[in-house]
């Protein structure tokens, strides 16, 4: 058991109150008179189950509360838990009360909350004797306590480990980026802790799409900022008015905030810049020709390697590029190198003579969402509606 | 901020079956209907919408899975309707334990019967952030609800697609909008990898999902076909006796779709009828008549609210050409008396709910449909 800080009301007080503070967050000693059938109440935060206990109530209260069929509101009126405002006390006593179940456990009036108590955060409880059934002649006062557990000291250690694209050069239509971090982060969106400076160190307004969409991986170690792509586009109102974000030519530097925080609630260990330069806009789409594909002998599980002319989006690399003999998938383990200019596929097991295919799912692109066959700047409704984009190409290779 | 439920007050809505394309390298996922408690499966909460009797659908982004609960008789608070209530996200982390900075509301809905207000919540904002579903009733009484005990199904959006097997991600999608039409609901997914967006119909009660259809709608700020532009937001409607979804986009064009052109392995073709503004994003859209005629109710980020009478919609010939000004195709009306409107949704025949956040702080309010 925490002890806590209780005052009993003075129509209801009796014997000795007794205050010691016992750790730094408030948490210290309650009112208790036990044995004494008419003594105030003891109101505890217990540190094992994480609810309010509330002891030394009478047998025939503890019958009467063990027999009620209540409403929350009736519960919360005998036992008000609420977060304790930093305001004057009438503000957590408007505060709603928290939400949670009521249950008497042997000698023992019992609050979970419907959620756990926040380390660090103080909470009210009001104790209204007025409300106990059973009480005749008994204890009929007011207990107030506060309570609440320490929080927990951690020091901030996430960073960012990784920007994707990883070159330093890239096309002025650039349509996102990756940023990596290395533990798992606040679950909200980040476009408010990404800021693109240019080469005068000044911030380049609406650079982003500004959705407060969830672009996080399923783990939330990585976050895809999307530029906006209106000022992408050649020729729309906002490319007019303002230009792409990035210009040919000039050098650029992405800021995450050290505000950014992280899973526990911290900031980040440090802010994270990343520089690169943009060169011309890329508006032409992919084209499996335009790859090498250099084959590993047979026999061996050494990777075979696909190289490309310019760099491909990483998180499509990942799932978008794959090998198939006779229809059926290779299982395998796939690499990225050398600024996402190269792909490595290791296979589980020694590669056998035969034909093989590098299979490009349709929605592979570069950085600028170039597609094969298929580039995403698109002028027109017929070139749109003539292009089927197929669901897949195939580049047949051999291993001998 | 980004959901639209089925709003169906004194409206006709689309009826005709959806018919959506089918990925192939997309696999269907089962329905798994079950009493478990949901609360303990729900990882996530964020766009809500309800089907006319009252069942629930809420996406669950963290797990792309959408869950249909069958919430019964606490779909009902004490008294009917929603009431104000000033600073509802102080009040909400207070009944949750918290301080408002931990908590983030995720949408707001009108239960179709009650008219009692549905607010979804994430509690927390790190890896133990849990979700909660609120009830707002006619004398303002915040509730959470649980869902233990209550039937619930479930549908998982596919998988990524991936061309090596054991590289699938199973959460590449952000969930933006769902709304119920007629047995199917209906699904905007915006990918966190390649840019595109998908719209799915799943027939309800849950059978599968299915793969997207692919959207293209022409987009006149930018002169050329918006391929990929994320759907944000979008109602069922129904124009000359033939159901459309009216969809709003990143840049604000408002497009229009023939359901019935949503077919297997095809594209679908939005016709743009409206551009809303650049730089400027919908956040939620709702339908309601007010005088014998339609009107379509558009939150933004950038510029307020917007009324647009739909009567227009039908014969609208679609924006083509570049449209030189900053606005065009079908007209609208600025909405000046609704100020930071970050949810809104239809209370009833004569009033909408919406969230406001006024210097920092967030209300619930109903307002007159202008």
């Amino acid at each position: 058991m925490i002890p806590t800080q209780a005052a009993a009301s003075s129509h209801a007080r009796r014997g000795l109150c007794l205050f010691a503070v016992l750790t730094l967050t408030t948490l210290a000693g309650a009112c208790r008179s036990s044995g004494n059938p008419s003594a105030a109440p003891r109101i505890e935060l217990n540190s094992q189950t994480r609810t309010v206990d509330v002891s030394g109530l009478s047998s025939s209260a503890l019958a009467g509360l063990s027999a009620a069929s209540w409403s929350d509101t009736d519960w919360q009126a005998l036992l008000r838990v609420s977060v304790k405002s930093s305001a004057p006390d009438s503000a957590s006593q408007r505060a709603p009360a928290v939400a949670g179940s009521y249950l008497v456990t042997g000698d023992v009036l019992r609050f979970t909350p419907m959620f756990p108590f926040d380390d660090g955060r103080r909470y009210e409880v009001v104790l209204d004797g007025g409300r106990l059934p059973g009480q005749t002649g008994g204890w009929r006062g007011t207990v107030t306590a506060v309570v609440g557990t320490p929080a927990v000291n951690r020091l901030p250690s996430t960073v960012v480990t990784h920007i994707y694209p990883s070159g330093d050069v890239v096309p002025a239509n650039q349509l996102r980026m990756y940023v990596h971090f290395s533990a798992p982060m606040d679950w909200r969106s980040g476009h408010d802790y990404v800021v693109l400076l240019d080469d005068r160190s000044e911030e380049v307004a609406d650079a982003f799409l500004p959705l407060d969409a969830d672009f996080w991986n399923d783990d939330r170690t990585r976050y895809t900022v999307f530029f906006d792509p209106g000022r992408v586009k050649r020729g729309i109102l906002p490319n007019r008015q303002m230009g792409r974000a990035l210009e040919d030519g000039r050098r650029y530097t992405l800021v995450i905030k050290r505000e950014w925080r992280d899973g526990h609630g911290l900031p980040l260990k440090e802010e994270f810049r990343h520089e690169f330069k943009a060169s011309a806009a890329i508006e032409r789409p992919l084209a499996m020709n335009d790859w090498r594909v250099t084959t590993p002998a047979v026999g061996t599980r050494d990777p075979i390697a696909v190289t490309f002319p310019e760099p491909l989006d990483h998180g499509l690399l990942r799932r978008a590029l794959g090998i198939e003999r006779g229809g059926v998938p290779i299982e395998g383990d796939i690499a990225i190198e050398s600024d996402e200019t190269r792909w490595l596929f290791t296979p589980r097991t020694p590669w056998s003579a035969g034909s093989y295919n590098l299979v490009a799912l349709a929605f592979l692109e570069d950085l600028a969402g170039n597609r094969l066959g298929r580039a995403f700047e698109v002028d027109n409704f017929e070139r749109t509606d003539a292009t089927s984009e197929p669901e897949r190409r195939t580049r047949a290779f051999a291993i001998r | 901020m980004r959901r639209i439920s089925l709003k169906t007050w004194g409206l006709t809505l689309a009826a005709a079956t959806l018919a959506v394309a089918v990925t192939a390298t997309r696999t269907a996922a089962t329905a798994e209907p079950q009493t478990a408690p949901a609360a303990t499966a729900l990882q996530s909460i964020g766009p809500l919408a309800f089907a006319p009797d009252g069942v629930l659908f809420a996406a669950d982004r963290q797990a792309a899975t959408i869950f249909a609960i069958d919430i019964g008789a606490k779909g009902a608070g004490g008294a009917p309707g929603a009431k104000d209530v000033a600073g509802i996200d102080t009040q909400i982390a207070s009944i949750l334990g918290t301080d408002a900075k931990e908590i983030q509301i995720t949408d707001l809905a009108v239960h179709p019967k009650t008219r009692n207000a549905f607010i979804s919540v994430m509690r927390g904002t790190g890896a133990d952030a849990k979700p909660v579903l609120l009830r707002v009733d006619g004398a303002g009484k915040i509730a959470v609800v649980a869902l233990d005990g209550l039937k619930v199904t479930k549908a998982a959006l596919p998988n990524a697609p991936a061309a090596v097997s054991g590289q699938r991600n199973p959460r590449m999608e952000s969930i933006t909008d769902m709304a119920y039409v007629d047995g199917k609901l209906v699904i905007a997914g915006l990918s966190n990898e390649e840019f595109s967006s998908k719209l799915r119909a799943i027939p309800y009660p849950f059978a599968s999902v299915e793969g997207g259809a692919s959207v293209e709608i022409y987009h006149g700020n930018h002169g050329q076909f918006e391929t990929r532009s994320p759907v944000i937001s979008f109602v069922p409607y129904q124009l000359e006796n033939k159901p459309y979804l009216i969809a709003g986009y990143t840049c604000t064009p408002l497009v229009k779709f023939p359901v019935d052109s949503l077919k297997p392995g095809s594209k679908v073709m939005g016709t743009t009828i409206a551009e809303l503004g650049n730089r400027n994003r919908p956040t939620d859209m709702i339908l309601y008549k007010k005088g014998g005629k339609d009107y379509l109710l558009i939150a933004n980020t950038s510029r307020g609210v917007m009324k647009v009478a739909t009567d227009g919609f039908a014969t609208a010939p679609g924006i083509t050409a570049k449209v030189s000004t900053e606005t065009g195709g079908v007209g609208f009306e600025p909405i000046a008396t609704l100020k930071g409107v970050e949810q809104l949704d239809l209370l009833d025949d004569a009033r909408a709910i919406v969230l406001t956040r006024t210097d920092g702080a967030l209300s619930l309010q109903a307002v007159a449909l202008p």
